[in-house]
């Protein structure tokens, strides 16, 4: 009977994996616009309400459902989403999004957490296709189910603190909605009990940018030649994938976790990879 | 002949040449969008006014390109009237709501 193969895994994540939160860090300094350049006719690729009294850009599922609501075609939005999505995909969503970015900080916090199966993902699809295109468009902007009226990214970086910036200044705070309080409170609680409650459930642009791992000019792949089907790559994953087969999932954000197994790897589009693997001697 | 494993490498480098203009083909065209976007397009939309908008609404119409249209929306300036036209929420001297949401 043969040995089995040992698994390939390297003792720790590369430093590079490693630094994600210092990456991620950084593309919050960059989204909190420190030059104060409120750069509002461009629309950005993460999640970060432009409501926000720091967003640099505007935020694209913004654009998306309030031009969806004028009936107006967003060139701009799609245009971004597409050059961004064609590059990078998923990569996003696991390194520069802010919104992910304090999901992964509080989930941090060792309290256990909730692994739902992986279909649950395609919610972000509903999500997407009603209440950022179909609810704006037939019933407007003023639909208590409008996208930004029951975001949780709105009320953490945009309605919490013009709430504190009102009352400060000694206005009427008019407040959020009792919808998005609720919203918010539930979040909070379910970022403790579960990986990325918003990301892998609900969030419409990591639906659009999970289409593009597809596709993305930089991209995951898993080496059948060096894979020994051991299965510690699906521990490692914090989304519960299968990454040995699953490297393209919708679902996957690219934290590149499971990178610590050798037979997965970083590869590019535009790279001489598959030239520099070469076949077996015959 | 091609032997196996030569023909694995070749498949995986078509696949590999199918991703780089799969993903060419999507980074044009989305810059080509945004080009467009940026240089042509453009909606027209109405003006707040304090009197009744009959007596001089072609008068107060601006024609809007996109990243304007994208500032308006970021503070809840715009809106679609019952007529189907874009209309701004906030008149002249007036300052758009803080929060839109």
């Amino acid at each position: 009977m043969a040995a089995m193969a040992e698994p390939r895994i390297r003792p720790k994540p590369s430093r590079f994996v490693r630094g994600r939160l210092w990456i991620q860090a950084a593309f919050l300094l960059v989204w909190l616009d420190p030059l104060a350049l409120r750069l509002h006719t461009v629309c950005g690729s993460v999640y970060h309400c432009y409501a926000c009294p720091l967003a640099l850009f505007a935020c694209p599922v913004g654009v998306l459902a309030n031009f969806s609501a004028l009936h107006v075609v967003p060139f701009i939005a799609i245009g971004t989403l597409l050059v961004v999505g064609g590059v990078v995909g998923g990569f996003v969503c696991g390194w520069a999004c802010p919104f992910g970015f304090l999901q992964d900080l509080v989930a941090k916090v060792p309290v256990p957490k909730v692994r739902l199966p992986s279909w649950t993902g395609y919610l972000r699809y509903a999500v997407l296709a009603g209440l950022v295109i179909a609810v704006p468009y037939f019933f407007g902007e003023a639909h208590p189910l409008f996208i930004c009226r029951v975001c949780p990214a709105g009320a953490v970086e945009a309605g919490v603190p013009n709430l504190v910036r009102e009352a400060a200044a000694g206005g009427s705070a008019a407040g959020m909605s009792a919808l998005k309080w609720t919203i918010l409170v539930l979040f909070a609680v379910a970022m403790f009990v579960k990986f990325r409650p918003w990301c892998s459930l609900f969030c419409p642009l990591g639906a659009i940018f999970g289409v593009f791992n597809r596709f993305s000019a930089v991209f995951l792949r898993a080496n059948p030649k060096k894979c020994v089907q051991c299965g510690a790559c699906r521990k490692m994953c914090p989304v519960n994938l299968a990454p040995e087969r699953q490297l393209a999932d919708p679902l996957c954000i690219r934290c590149m976790e499971c990178t610590r197994c050798e037979a997965i790897e970083v590869k590019t589009a535009f790279g001489r990879t598959e030239r520099a693997d070469p076949a077996p001697a015959e | 002949m091609a032997q196996p494993g030569e023909a694995r490498v070749r498949r995986r480098f078509r696949g590999g040449a199918r991703r780089t203009v799969l993903a060419a083909i999507l980074v044009a065209a989305g810059a080509a969008l945004v080009i467009y976007g940026v240089a042509r397009h453009s909606r027209t939309v109405l003006l707040k006014q304090a009197e009744p908008p009959a007596a001089a609404e072609a008068a107060r119409a601006i024609d809007e390109p996109e990243p304007a249209l994208i500032r308006e929306i970021t503070v809840g300036g715009l809106r679609r009237n019952p007529s189907g036209k874009l209309e701004r929420t906030y008149g002249e001297g007036e300052t758009p709501s803080l929060c839109p949401t």
